[in-house]
């Protein structure tokens, strides 16, 4: 295998282009996964619903801050959509107190035993008024673990919370979010009001079967249904940021490539003389091609394998609140398209080459 | 083929490098024919078109005009897939440059083309180690170009034209990096594999010392064949 033996005999050069690559696409992931954070601190709560459809108030412009459903509306939509299939939840900004400290927080309330229960990951699911569940996001941010007790006010009334358990549901608006049982989260959200309080913010709705949403809108006044990813584009910032990210993510990859692209053309390039000598030999043009495909695979298999721990070791090292999610596809995405440019750089390259002829490559005519 | 078995025929070969006006003609309507067992020498002075008419007759590079009948096979009209093939299956070359991959040992250079032609056995690696040690240079086997002196590449570089056994045995300037002693013996073995081995053997060469082997010199001189004498 002469282009493994080649990388073998040259190590410092194809190791100085390994980590090059690698270098790029833990750039690229980087990038990605900031996006992905960034969406992640702004959503990561509400793509967490277990459900297809969020029911808005149609008033509310489908934002969970103004959106309020009456127990009539809710109903409605609960005999429409069967009760096994919705869930109330409710939002609130809210402050925890522990000791001196503080710390904002996004206050959902859900209904308990509804698809909108989030699931626990370590301690008990709520019982009642009193508990609270707190995501992974506020315990990393904050000393707050199961068993403690906190504070939140609320319209100058302090609600006193034993923390009962753990959720990994995300953060929403960039705050660390905690839930309780949406009973309380009425009683704080409308403090004196009773019964004449509003029964939720939103409605989740969980399979979309026969046009459910527009028979919901239909039926329902004031009713506004949009998609889970929909309800996500819509709160407030998320579509111009997402639309930001894309287009650092869309520089980067473009950048990226074209730097890695060029990097292997000028590579290729100056082997012409050692492809001539194989062309000369009577190796075949796809015999060189291959070489060069096997190479780039090899170097990026090692890039990779130098960037991706890189990746990992960043995300643990820096601090929890710089929102940095990597994902399986971010490497994928990133290790993929350094790979494809790294290939035809090389590739288109090479077909330049391999149409001198060799005798005047070698400086023989 | 020819009545008198292998052979490698040039019709009216020429070779134009360029257009117009700065056009130039290299090889100028050049016939000739060697038969296999026969040693061929081509001399003559830089830029004569020596290098050129060899590069045809192997197929590395293809006539203006004319045509290369190697046993029987017109090779003139292939394209470069076919002329790799014939390369790499028919052909051996010493090139005056050396041009041994730089980052494969003298053996490996041996090995290149079994390993381009997929054909790299123990059968091949055997041959390559017996070509080291009859060209005398065994023990820099394992040796990179760099690390290796003039005349042991030029030895490595025979060796890797014998190793496929080829009909046509190509070789320009093989002695210019040995010394008189040396040059005499690589030439003297270059012969007697061409004749052993019933190859066609042609040589390109300045040097006029080592005609003593070969059966037949042609002279070139401004792209054209001046003469053909036996030795």
């Amino acid at each position: 295998m002469l282009a493994l033996r080649e990388i073998r005999r040259k190590k410092v050069q194809f190791g100085l282009i390994s980590l090059i690559l690698g270098l790029m696409v833990y750039l690229l992931v980087m990038i990605s996964a900031l996006g992905t954070g960034l969406l992640s601190a702004m959503s990561g709560a509400v793509n967490s619903f277990d459900a297809d459809l969020v029911v808005f108030s149609a008033d509310s412009n489908d934002s969970f801050l103004r959106s309020e459903l009456t127990a009539e509306q809710r109903d409605a939509i609960v005999e429409l959509a069967g009760a096994d299939r919705t869930g109330g939840v409710g939002y609130m900004a809210a402050t925890v107190q522990q000791d001196l400290a503080t710390e904002d927080v996004a206050l959902f309330g859900f209904e308990p035993r509804s698809i909108a229960e989030p699931a626990v990951r370590s301690g008990r699911a709520l019982q009642g008024g009193g508990e609270i569940l707190i995501d992974r996001s506020l315990s990393r941010s904050t000393d707050l673990q199961v068993g403690d007790q906190i504070t939140m006010r609320n319209a100058l009334i302090d609600y006193d919370f034993t923390i009962v358990g753990e959720v990994d549901e995300g953060q929403f608006l960039g705050l660390p979010s905690a839930y309780v049982v949406l009973d309380q989260w009425r009683e704080m959200r409308y403090p004196g009001q009773g019964g004449g309080a509003p029964a939720t913010s939103v409605l989740l709705v969980r399979g979309d079967t026969g046009n459910l949403g527009a028979r919901i809108e239909a039926a329902v006044p004031n009713s506004s249904v949009l998609s889970r990813s929909d309800a996500i584009s819509a709160i407030g910032g998320v579509t111009e940021q997402e639309r930001v990210v894309m287009a650092i993510e869309f520089f980067g990859f473009v950048i990226g490539a074209l730097v890695i692209g060029s990097f292997f053309f000028v590579l290729t390039m100056q082997r012409a003389y050692e492809i001539a000598i194989f062309k000369a030999l009577g190796a075949s043009s796809w015999y060189v091609f291959g070489q060069l495909v096997r190479q780039v695979v090899a170097v990026a298999l090692v890039g990779l394998a130098l960037g991706v721990p890189l990746a990992l070791v960043t995300e643990t090292a820096l601090p929890s609140d710089i929102p940095l999610q990597i994902t399986g596809s971010a490497f994928l995405t990133g290790g993929v398209s350094i790979t494809i440019a790294a290939l035809l750089g090389s590739l288109l390259s090479a077909r330049q080459v391999v149409r001198v002829n060799p005798m005047s490559a070698l400086g023989q005519v | 083929m020819s009545p008198h078995g292998q052979e490698v025929l040039a019709q009216s070969l020429t070779k134009v490098f360029g257009s117009g006006e700065t056009a130039v003609e290299a090889v100028r309507d050049v016939s000739l024919s060697v038969r296999a067992g026969e040693f061929v020498a081509i001399v003559g002075p830089s830029g004569s078109g020596k290098t050129t008419l060899l590069a045809m007759l192997g197929g590395l590079l293809t006539a203006t005009r004319g045509r290369v009948v190697v046993d029987g096979t017109d090779i003139s009209g292939w394209n470069e897939a076919q002329r790799a093939l014939f390369r790499r299956e028919r052909v051996g070359f010493v090139f005056q440059g050396f041009n041994l991959v730089p980052y494969l040992t003298g053996e490996e250079n041996l090995l290149v083309i079994p390993a381009i032609s997929g054909k790299l056995d123990g059968e091949k690696r055997a041959r390559a180690r017996q070509l080291l040690r009859e060209l005398g240079v065994e023990n820099r086997a394992h040796r990179l170009p760099g690390e290796l002196s003039g005349g042991e590449r030029q030895r490595i570089a025979i060796g890797r034209a014998l190793m496929n056994d080829p009909l046509l045995v190509l070789v320009d300037e093989p002695t210019s990096n040995l010394d008189s002693e040396r040059g005499n013996e690589v030439v003297r073995s270059l012969a007697e594999e061409v004749k052993t081995r019933n190859k066609i053997g042609i040589m390109v060469t300045h040097d006029r010392r080592m005609l003593t082997h070969v059966d037949r010199l042609l002279e070139m001189a401004d792209g054209r064949l001046q003469s053909t004498e036996p030795h």
